[in-house]
């Protein structure tokens, strides 16, 4: 396995806020810069290629995301 | 295929809105807030984006996913520095072309570095994935386990 570097973006809506922190929701896209299996790999279809067993080494896997975060504020918020 | 680049170009469109949004109303939540840092924990789909070989079909693996803790650093009203590292999975998903079996699932696990730079609410950034393990699983026909064998060789 290679080491991955994606860029990434994400967006963070407050959901709850106050003094001591608050609620998240992630919207966030990385997009793979390389690949993710640098020797390769088969899958189906692999074995009736030409030549047979063609090893796929262009891999990238991007992907899309939702979730939740929670920040806690240390010492609360200045104003 | 098109499914997983329409998710990724609506959400990508989403995160577009959200950062613009929020500039164009000239407020920010978490703008006064010198130090934050918490937990996060997200779910989605990934998709493989190289060359299929003829014969066979990829499409959304689910789940992809992620968790850990994630701090923010503002040094002005809208601007600052984040940092989350936790754990990462995502993975690829094949399936012939002609039905929905043979299949076979590739999940890789990853130690997730994510510096970004934080614009209002909006984070821009890389992340480093340091590999940790993967796995394949399959259903169908036995040639697709010699396959998954000879690409564990590859690895390994």
């Amino acid at each position: 396995m290679n080491t991955i570097v994606d860029i990434r973006a994400e967006g963070m809506l407050p959901i709850v806020e106050n003094e001591k922190g608050g609620l998240f929701l992630l919207l966030n896209v990385s997009y793979c810069l390389n690949n993710t299996l640098s020797n390769g790999f088969y899958t189906i279809g692999s074995s009736h290629g030409n030549p047979p067993l063609t090893v796929i080494f262009d891999n990238p896997v991007p992907m899309a995301q939702i979730g939740l975060s929670y920040l806690f504020t240390p010492g609360g918020k200045e104003h | 295929m098109p499914t997983a680049k329409y998710l990724i170009v609506v959400l990508s469109g989403i995160i577009f809105c959200l950062g613009r949004a929020s500039f164009g109303q000239g407020t920010d939540t978490m703008s006064n807030t010198r130090y934050q840092i918490g937990t996060y924990a997200s779910i989605g789909a990934s998709v493989f984006k190289g060359d299929v070989p003829n014969g066979s079909k990829s499409g959304l693996h689910f789940p992809a996913f992620g968790f850990g803790v994630m701090g923010i650093s503002s040094f002005h009203s809208s601007w600052g520095f984040a940092l989350g590292v936790g754990y990462d999975s995502r993975g690829m998903w094949f399936k012939q072309d002609s039905g929905s079996q043979p299949s076979e699932n590739i999940t890789m696990n990853y130690f997730s570095i994510q510096p970004s730079i934080k614009f209002k609410q909006f984070l821009l950034g890389i992340n480093i994935g340091i590999p940790l393990s993967i796995s394949y699983s399959s259903e169908g026909r036995s040639d697709v386990h010699l396959l998954i064998n000879l690409s564990l060789s590859r690895i390994t």
